[in-house]
């Protein structure tokens, strides 16, 4: 990071250590040197954003930090947020960039961004309703999803066997190995599953970056550009996109938490049987 | 303060964001530098230009980082869902502020209601205290002397708050006697024309230092007296909650008053 902007890799180091660093360990951890980590710090201070800890002697954050972003979050509306995130996406992908969100037992279309560095686009007729089992964003949801969850999903929802792509999950089974590897990768792709011709990666929006999914969002193009190393490639920008989003979607009614009958217990026991299925015994 | 971090905390009030010229003029720093902390600050993803030579805004980058020390510093698990529960119990906006110095500041939100009419407020970090639910349930804590102390502190305002806001001390202090009483600080039309809000501090497990306060905020038309009256023993069980899990979190302020 520049120099100019140390400070914020000071904030951002600190974030993750609320219950303070001592001053050599912040120099140290970012290689900067002590004195100049102490101007820094004592500018920070000033302006509210830390404080020696009485007890520990610790330098922590302040809860000023985390005021401004939540102050930021209710000034500007939900889609000046997301929609540049998006954009963003579409621009560095090239390709079409798609949020769907969680409502209830569905997940909806909400927004799209296309980038028109080529002539050749994918752009899909779809409904408002994602269709689960062949698309990357309804497997980057059910992957969140405990098995129970996902059978009853998919058997709510129907599983086509015509009219879909070439690759599309037929039967519970194929569509279960499909979200056991998403599951692994922390996001689903598909090559030609919806419809041929097409690719697609897409990864689940977690409020905060935790929880329960409240959301997916995808980027999807001709097969002839997204290949297997182009998605790789693409991963960890989606993944960044994601956290985002999450973050923009905090306060959002835009991402509504899915109400169930039963509420708190029951999203207890789907977390529950979630971790349990994220570490099997060996 | 730091030049980089003092840009953040600029356009953090300014969601549509600023030109170049206004940010540099604003905070007193040459427009060739502002324009290269501006550089880097989007080169780290903390500001965007929806076109060059456009205005900067910033991205959500500066709310992830809230978030991240929110969840690293175990708000997120342990107080969050007390307020989303909150919030989904009365369909309406549940707000906490935590004291901070001698400061009350909103640190967390849950939004209960989901469609039709809803109060989503754009405000600042820090709560105004004498027109303010959550700023009465505060003072309601303090004896007079402080209120008048606190209050002058933050500037008392005679305009630019709802119809019903304290237009003298006097007022105001009848407002925080009514909150001592009643357990709770309920306001109608007093922040803003239209909307009602109840707030109740939160205390440590082990005594009666107030560290923060929390609010249940929505249109009149919903949060008439009746309602809050039923909404109250909810909210008490909330700051409670809150006080017992959550008072050693760094969030709160930890140095004695």
């Amino acid at each position: 990071m520049s120099s100019r902007i140390r400070a914020l890799a000071i904030l951002e180091l600190l974030a993750q250590f609320p219950a303070g660093l001592a001053l050599r360990d912040i120099a140290a951890r970012l290689a900067i040197p002590i004195s100049a980590t102490d101007r820094l710090l004592a500018g920070l201070a000033d302006g509210d954003f830390v404080t020696i800890d009485q007890g520990s002697g610790l330098i922590r954050l302040r809860v000023r930090l985390a005021a401004l972003g939540l102050a930021y979050l209710g000034a500007s509306g939900i889609t000046d947020l997301v929609q540049p995130i998006l954009d963003d996406l579409a621009k560095r992908t090239g390709e079409l960039v798609r949020l769907a969100v969680v409502e209830g037992d569905r997940l909806t279309w909400v927004a799209k961004s296309q980038s028109t560095r080529s002539g050749l686009f994918y752009t899909p007729d779809t409904g408002t309703e994602v269709y689960l089992p062949a698309t990357a964003n309804g497997q980057a949801w059910l992957a969140c999803l405990p098995n129970s969850e996902v059978q009853r999903l998919v058997e709510k929802q129907g599983i086509k066997t015509s009219g879909i792509g070439p690759n599309a999950p037929h039967d519970i089974d194929s569509l279960r190995f499909q979200v056991e590897l998403a599951r692994a990768q922390n996001f689903a792709t598909v090559t030609e599953a919806y419809e041929i011709g097409t690719s697609a990666i897409a990864t689940a929006i977690r409020r905060r970056g935790q929880g329960m999914p409240v959301g997916t969002v995808s980027v999807a193009g001709p097969t002839i550009r997204m290949t297997a190393s182009r998605m790789a490639e693409i991963s960890p920008w989606l993944l960044s996109s994601a956290e985002e989003l999450g973050a923009a979607a905090a306060s959002s009614p835009l991402f509504a938490l899915p109400r169930r009958a039963g509420g708190d217990a029951e999203r207890t026991a789907l977390r529950e049987e979630l971790s349990a299925q994220r570490r099997p015994e060996r | 303060m730091d030049r980089a971090v003092a840009i953040v905390e600029l356009l953090s009030r300014h969601a549509s964001g600023l030109p170049l010229m206004t940010i540099a003029d604003d905070l007193a720093i040459p427009r060739s530098a502002t324009h290269r902390l501006l550089g880097d600050l989007r080169d780290e993803g903390y500001v965007r230009q929806d076109y060059e030579g456009g205005a900067y805004r910033l991205t959500a980058k500066i709310v992830a980082l809230g978030f991240t020390y929110l969840a690293a510093a175990g708000a997120t698990s342990r107080v969050q869902p007390v307020l989303d529960r909150l919030a989904e119990e009365t369909g309406e906006l549940v707000t906490l502020a935590v004291i901070d110095a001698g400061r009350l500041i909103r640190l967390a939100k849950a939004q209960g209601a989901r469609r039709g009419l809803l109060y989503n407020p754009d405000e600042g970090a820090e709560v105004y205290l004498a027109a303010t639910s959550n700023g009465h349930a505060w003072l309601s804590c303090l004896d007079d002397e402080d209120v008048l102390q606190l209050v002058a502190k933050q500037g008392f305002k005679r305009e630019g708050y709802g119809p019903n806001a304290p237009r003298s001390l006097k007022e105001l202090l009848d407002f925080v006697e009514r909150a001592r009483v009643a357990g709770c600080a309920k306001i109608f039309e007093t922040y803003e024309a239209g909307t009602a809000a109840v707030a109740v501090p939160i205390f440590r497990a082990d005594g009666t230092v107030p560290i923060g306060t929390v609010s249940v905020a929505g249109p009149c038309i919903r949060m008439t007296e009746s309602m809050m009256d039923r909404i109250t023993p909810a909210l008490v069980e909330a700051a409670r909650e809150i006080g017992l899990k959550g008072a050693g979190l760094p969030i709160f302020d930890r140095a004695e008053h």
